[in-house]
């Protein structure tokens, strides 16, 4: 089953993933799966979240939102979460 | 904003002396936090540090400076501006008039606001709208003040420890106007059967709080006291008899019973004591507890900003710190702090703050050698099976308060009448009275947890 992907464009700095994990941990919910690469000259980077099918999604995304160094919070209905499978090669 | 020290950069990690991760450690209780790492950055860091603390819904920041940094010199060209809050946010005039047409429709409405009328500063358009239309106004815990204790309209506190009638009242709501609060569990009591035959319009400026408990029929982000202005341009006046005269029946049938005058040294009747004598423009802190629900009951809280309690949080050892720093401020106005043993224990070293600066600050020490407030949970829900809530070793805290060089009285039941409480009011400086608490009382009435706010317990009428 297709697992909705929130892609975040924050801040490139070293405590961004503390404060978005952070938030998951803290809020109870479920985090699948991390991708994260800078974008555009190293100041901002993109994260891709995998997370489960949740009625306290619209929740969470408003939470991304309020955080400092999130520029931006979609819900990516359109990204298969396939890009996540090259993980299974290393792991 | 707290500006903390951080050992030196190239030590960050290693385990070095009195070295903590400030930055880790204060993620989840701010509203961000930074951790700076050249002086350069702290030409922006701090004005941000100030612009979010202050900005939108208010909240707390860190900014942790390494010792190298704190060295560090650096050469700019200008000092940067200094930061200012966003200015409110509008709300979109549509939902105002869908807003205006709903209350114009609802036959029995209840204003249910909360801290966010105060952060707002909108105590005057919260009591033109209420006028206007003639809505019974119920507070949270940290709206208290944002509408006058007393006031006809006034229907006092709601929720786990407010009285009867209110809660009764507001369960007969058809529209709930939830202005500035975010549904706490102290206040809804179990959120399913929380003023079930209400619409809600949910007005907040933190977006993440609209339907996060209840789902409204109608909801603006935005700042409550822009929303308000704009509705009072457009909200017909109205009288509302017949829902007053519900409201009056039911306070009739629920009256508050106060402890007879002659129960002399009951909590209550202190705090009464206590109401009677300040003025509107004094400041009250509390600190967590049995005292600060009773505090919150029975003290007239009659203008903004002058009851500064911990909420949502319940942080024991709030009340001498605040009462300190409100001392600091209006130095002019009497601060009173209302405390228990076991929170002043928790910050008890500010007695010496207090010495040092001698504000004209009163500590009420509520002394029942108890956590009182879960003595009380362990006495209705656990069987009265009573466990670390009773203080083996208690200090006297008048010798404490005098060993600090502060004036400190013992007070007994009987004096709870007479001028020495006066006195003590009008004195210059600071001051601890120690007031002995039956370490049996309870707070009532009280919702049990996870209950419905109808299913209150104690407080009853006696016949």
């Amino acid at each position: 089953m297709r697992k909705p992907v929130i892609e975040l464009l924050v801040n490139n700095h070293p405590g961004v993933m503390s404060h978005v994990t952070g938030l998951f941990s803290r809020r109870a919910f479920n985090l699948e799966g991390i991708l994260c690469g800078s974008v555009g000259d190293g100041k901002q980077s993109k994260m891709f979240l995998m997370v489960n099918e949740d009625r306290r999604l619209p929740q969470l995304l408003k939470e991304l939102a309020k955080l400092h160094d999130v520029m931006s919070v979609q819900l990516r209905h359109e990204i298969d979460d396939s890009i996540f499978a090259p993980l299974h090669a290393v792991m | 904003v707290a500006i903390t020290g951080q050992v030196p950069s190239a030590l960050i990690g290693t385990d070095a002396f009195q070295e903590v991760d400030t930055y880790g450690l204060s993620l989840p209780i701010t509203k961000h936090n930074f951790l700076v790492r050249d002086a350069a950055e702290l030409l922006e860091v701090i004005p941000a540090a100030f612009h979010l603390a202050e900005s939108g819904r208010p909240g707390p920041v860190v900014v942790d400076v390494p010792k190298d940094v704190q060295m560090q010199s650096v050469e700019f060209e200008r000092w940067p501006e200094p930061a200012r809050k966003d200015p409110p946010v509008g709300c979109d005039p549509d939902d105002i008039a869908r807003l205006a047409e709903m209350i114009h429709k609802a036959n029995r409405p209840v204003l249910y606001i909360g801290g966010g009328i105060i952060t707002s500063g909108c105590s005057k358009e919260l009591r033109q709208l209420a006028l206007q239309n003639s809505i019974p106004v119920t507070s949270t815990l940290m709206g208290l003040g944002a509408f006058p204790a007393g006031d006809p309209l006034d229907l006092g506190m709601l929720g786990m420890h407010g009285s009867r009638f209110t809660n009764h009242a507001i369960e007969e709501a058809d529209l709930l106007l939830a202005l500035g609060v975010r549904f706490d569990d102290r206040a809804t009591g179990k959120v399913a059967e929380f003023c079930p035959n209400a619409a809600i319009a949910h007005i907040d400026i933190d977006p993440a709080e609209i339907d996060k408990i209840k789902t409204s029929a109608l909801s603006t982000a935005g700042d409550v006291g822009e929303a308000m202005r704009q509705l009072i341009k457009i909200l017909p006046e109205d009288n509302r008899s017949s829902w007053h005269a519900r409201l009056d029946e039911l306070r009739r049938t629920y009256p508050i019973e106060w402890p007879a005058p002659e129960q002399t040294g009951h909590p209550l009747n202190w705090i009464r004591a206590l109401g009677e004598r300040l003025e509107p423009a004094d400041i009250v802190t509390t600190d967590v507890g049995q005292h600060q629900m009773w505090a919150a009951q029975a003290y007239p809280v009659r203008a903004p900003r002058t009851w500064l309690t911990s909420g949502g949080l319940g942080t024991m050892g709030f009340g001498l710190p605040a009462a300190i720093g409100a001392a600091l401020e209006k130095p002019e106005q009497r601060t009173v702090c209302i405390t228990g043993d076991g929170s002043l224990l928790m910050n008890i070293q500010e007695l010496a703050t207090l010495a040092d600066l001698q504000l004209p600050v009163k500590i009420f020490l509520f002394n029942n050698g108890h956590l009182g407030l879960v003595r009380q949970q362990q006495e209705l829900f656990y069987g009265r099976r009573y466990h670390a809530v009773e203080f083996e070793t208690s200090p006297d805290f008048v010798t404490l308060a005098r060993s600090f060089g502060l004036e400190a009285h013992r007070m007994k039941p009987a004096d709870a009448t007479g001028g020495w409480l006066d006195n003590i009011l009008t004195a210059p400086g600071p001051c601890l009275v120690d007031l002995p608490i039956q370490s049996a009382e309870n707070v009532f009435p009280m919702v049990p947890p996870g209950g419905a706010n109808r299913e209150m317990i104690g407080g009853e009428i006696h016949a």
